[in-house]
């Protein structure tokens, strides 16, 4: 078996292993290196399906700044309150079985109808599908090209979205001043 | 340039309504820095006053040759067949009532700047008067049964603000809406008779109507008569006949010059013009025409008799109002429509200056209206005496004064026409009679003898304003030679043609006319003679009984027998309430407020209120406030989506 | 010829692909729903996101079209947003009670 056939399966494996430490983990700066893991293995099968900037993206972005936020924010607090104490819900006996019966069950009976042909996604529009990529697809240069002509617009709107964030947060941490100097 | 000529005189009135109205509504006239009582009653009237002249200008220079002027300013609905147009047209007919309507209007408009001088919200009053010409016009000029409608609600509208105008004063308010409501039975009528006749004919223009009853008439003898009959149930509505009359006198308690634009010339004038206008209609519904021609009699001889007995002089004048309507229903139920409209052009400069006379006269008297304690005035105020006495004459049939013409044609025509009958020439004759004597009866009490009011009153009277008297003149003026444009070809020798009927015969006779059956010239002489005697003794007696009055006037209170009859109105307005408003109320109230509205509708709206307060109860446990519970729902929700979807495919 | 991971890719690697990102969604989707913090809803969403981006770069793998990539972008971006927001609200919610468990916060209990 090729070798990056072999590393693709294995990055899957592990990003559900990250998953799967996430939800089990008590502590939640486990969870979030559980986390951390998912997205660094998921930064690789981006690598692996030609989407460089993306990968790169996912390593500077999620693994870099949101995860740090977060375990910065988890070590900040340092609750050491019961809540880490008992980590599942009263739902989760009966709730999580269920959901994941309801997802093998739909993985097998998608591969039920894979099984005749093995190329089912491929199938279901050939036209779009081109088997070789070009070197260049996935990196920098194009995909900044594309970024900025043909989706501007969404461009330029979420980074209003962006903004928009900030003002939100700033609005939060001025409920906080307010509610210090009322005390 | 005709177009436009009609547009001005529609809108000018309607752009006078809306300059005061806004400034009515706003601070700077309360202040009374800007918009003067004195300049918005200029603006009122010379708004009316120029769609006067430039009605002048369109009747007699632009329509000379000519028979219609019309104008659509825009399609105003196309659904399916129907095609509606917003348009106006001016045909002889309309061109008469344009005139009449104008004219009256601007002479009116002048009278008020004097008459409601002084009172706190005069620009609203003007406001209301220049809406109501308006509503008026469209009435008038509308082509189409819509756009009739429209003006016919209108003026409805306007007569209510009008008789409601000092809405302070509970009665008035009460009389304001007592028109209204009396007013919305008949326009009732008037809406059934139009969907009858849209359903029918396919068509709302009024000359397509007539056509389609003239020509192809392919509605039942039955329904057309039913048509006509809704119809003209409107117009009792409008125009004050049996049984819808009982607003009319109520509605005196509107200023005075309202009462005479409104509730004696044109307003209640609407119904007989309507009538005219669906000429074609009534010729073609002969049933429908009998019951004009009976309710106008009956209206005409049960109106005159009350007024015999009312001491209110605005009240005398109001079922004298009536009464004369009656008459013109008469004129036109005989299919005389000609001398329907010659009366009501008459009618509306005679009783426009007999209550514009009473104006000045309650004015004199600081707002007495009683004539028990009037009298002997004729010294205080004789310019208005003497146009009160010409309008006197007029209406009480002398010749030559307008209303002898008039009123001798509609009783000639009723005694002559294949429609008329000789009962209702009888009737019409002693409502004659009465009209002479009341009418003689209110001018000695109020203008000679002694004066038999307080002795402050005596001081304070004084001959009105000269804006008030010179309307007076000159509708005085014309109640003299107002007649004379109509003179019977009889009388004349034919010497000098009969110009109104020249005028008017091609608009009204289009659809065919009624044949009078053929008479020696000395029957219609003798007809005019016996009037004429008529009004003469109606004169006398009144002359005999009230020229000089010795003793006290009899207290109304102490009447027995006949006058208390008359002087209760036959208890028209008690039986109404027995039978018809108590009897609603008592449904109103037993029925349907406490039993069906409490308990039925209150209760079932309670009921389920309650029923579904404890189901929701029950679903309320599942709104635990956890968010997390909120999801779960979500999750299983989508997941049964998709089991579903398994299942299906 | 057509190298053999290429071939995985347009071949049996979709199925593979779909499953983890099914598995991995679900795994966020637990997190949310049955971990009793705000912080671990907060980072199981980011998980959920995640799982959605993979599948938008297969399938931008596979039609050799940027519009996919992009698209994660934008997810990047919301996301980014949405920490911002979240944290700083559970800050000020821990600030005034004390406690980031979930329970708490029942307000609109019907």
């Amino acid at each position: 078996m090729d070798f990056n056939v072999i590393m693709y399966i294995f990055f899957g494996i592990v990003s559900i292993a990250g998953g799967v430490i996430l939800v089990g983990a008590k502590h939640p700066i486990r969870g979030a290196m559980g986390l951390l893991t998912t997205m660094l293995a998921l930064a690789a099968m981006y690598a692996q399906l030609h989407a460089h900037t993306i990968a790169v993206f996912q390593v500077i972005i999620y693994a870099g700044a949101v995860m740090v936020l977060i375990v910065y924010f988890i070590m900040l607090l340092d609750i050491k309150s019961e809540d880490y104490a008992k980590p599942f819900s009263k739902f989760f006996w009966f709730g999580a079985p269920l959901l994941l019966f309801a997802v093998f069950y739909f993985i097998f009976k998608l591969s039920m109808v894979i099984k005749s042909d093995g190329a089912f996604f491929a199938t279901l529009n050939p036209s779009l599908v081109s088997p070789n990529a070009p070197e260049a697809f996935g990196g920098i240069k194009i995909f900044s090209k594309e970024l900025l002509t043909k989706y501007l617009f969404a461009f330029e709107f979420v980074s209003t979205l962006l903004f928009a964030a900030i003002v939100a947060v700033i609005a939060i941490v001025q409920l906080d001043w307010k509610g210090k100097s009322n005390e | 340039m005709e177009s436009s000529l009609i547009l001005l005189i529609i809108i000018l009135p309607l752009i006078g309504a809306f300059l005061n109205g806004t400034v009515a509504a706003t601070n700077a006239y309360r202040k009374k820095e800007i918009w003067g009582e004195k300049f918005a009653g200029i603006l009122a009237f010379s708004a009316v006053g120029s769609s006067f002249l430039l009605s002048l200008y369109a009747v007699f220079v632009k329509m000379s040759g000519i028979d219609s002027l019309s104008f659509t300013p825009y399609e105003w609905l196309s659904v399916g067949g129907l095609q509606l147009n917003l348009s106006f047209v001016i045909d002889h007919l309309s061109a008469v009532m344009l005139l009449v309507v104008t004219g009256v209007s601007s002479v009116i408009h002048f009278y008020s700047i004097g008459y409601i001088h002084g009172d706190e919200s005069s620009v609203r009053y003007f406001s209301y008067l220049n809406l109501f010409v308006f509503a008026m016009l469209l009435l008038i000029l509308g082509d189409s049964m819509p756009v009739m409608f429209v003006g016919w609600e209108g003026v409805g509208l306007c007569s209510y603000l009008l008789i409601g105008f000092w809405y302070k004063e509970e009665e008035k308010a009460i009389a304001g809406k007592k028109a209204f409501i009396v007013n919305r039975i008949g326009d009732f009528g008037f809406l059934l008779g139009m969907f009858l006749i849209f359903a029918n004919v396919g068509s709302l223009t009024i000359s397509e109507v007539n056509e389609f009853f003239h020509h192809n008439n392919s509605m039942t003898f039955f329904w057309t008569n039913v048509a006509g009959i809704c119809l003209f149930i409107g117009a009792t509505g409008k125009s004050a006949q049996i049984p819808l009359y009982v607003w009319l006198p109520d509605a005196m308690a509107g200023p005075t010059p309202v009462s005479a634009l409104i509730h004696a010339a044109t307003m209640v004038t609407a119904g007989v013009y309507m009538l005219c206008r669906f000429h074609g209609l009534y010729l073609a519904a002969p049933v429908a025409l009998n019951v004009v021609l009976w309710i106008g009699a009956l209206t005409a001889i049960f109106s005159a008799t009350i007024a015999i007995y009312q001491n209110d002089i605005k009240k005398v004048l109001a079922y004298s109002t009536v009464s004369q309507l009656g008459f013109m229903f008469m004129a036109a139920g005989a299919g005389a429509f000609v001398i329907a409209i010659f009366h009501l052009m008459t009618h509306a400069f005679f009783k426009a200056c007999l209550f514009l006379g009473s104006g000045s006269v309650i004015h004199a008297m600081g707002g007495e209206q009683d004539i028990r304690f009037m009298g002997g005035l004729k010294k205080y105020m004789p310019t208005t005496y003497i146009t009160f006495l010409l309008a006197t004459l007029a209406i009480a049939g002398i010749p030559p004064f307008a209303g002898f013409f008039s009123k001798d044609e509609i009783l000639w025509n009723v005694f002559a026409s294949d429609h008329g009958s000789k009962i209702v020439w009888a009737i019409g004759a002693i409502a004659a009679l009465c009209t002479a004597f009341y009418m003689f009866r209110l001018v000695y009490l109020t203008f000679f003898g002694k004066f038999r009011g307080t002795p402050e009153q005596e001081h304070h009277l004084h001959e009105s304003p000269s804006t008030m008297t010179a309307p007076l003149i000159i509708l005085g003026v014309l109640s003299l030679i107002g007649g004379w444009i109509g003179i019977p070809k009889l009388l004349s020798g034919g010497l000098i043609p009969n110009f109104f009927h020249h005028y008017l015969e091609p608009a009204v006779s289009k659809y065919g006319h009624v044949e009078l059956h053929h008479y020696s010239h000395s029957v219609e002489y003798s007809l005019m003679i016996l009037s004429v005697v008529i009004a003469v003794i109606g004169w006398f007696t009144a002359s005999r009984l009230f020229r000089e009055v010795k003793k006290e006037l009899p207290d109304p209170a102490r009447y027995s027998g006949i006058p208390k009859l008359l002087w209760n109105k036959y208890f028209v307005d008690e039986i109404y309430d027995k039978l018809i408003v108590n009897p609603i109320k008592f449904l109103a109230t037993k029925v349907f407020l406490n039993i069906s509205d409490k308990k039925l509708i209150d209760g079932a709206a309670n009921g389920s209120a309650r029923g579904w307060r404890q189901v929701s109860q029950v679903f309320s446990y599942l709104q635990t406030g956890n968010i997390q519970a909120y999801g779960i729902y979500i999750i299983f929700g989508a997941a049964l989506a998709v089991a579903l979807a398994f299942y299906i495919y | 010829m057509n190298n053999p991971f290429t071939d995985f890719i347009i071949g049996s690697g979709g199925i593979y692909t779909i499953a983890v990102v099914l598995l991995l969604f679900t795994l966020g989707g637990m997190t949310v729903l049955f971990r009793r913090t705000l912080l671990h809803m907060l980072m199981g969403v980011e998980l959920m996101l995640n799982a959605v981006n993979l599948s938008f770069i297969y399938f931008s793998r596979l039609h050799q079209n940027h519009d996919g990539q992009i698209l994660s972008l934008m997810i990047f971006v919301v996301a980014a947003c949405e920490v911002a927001v979240g944290i700083a609200i559970i800050v000020h919610l821990f600030k005034r009670t004390g406690t980031i468990s979930v329970e708490t916060y029942t307000a609109e209990r019907g």
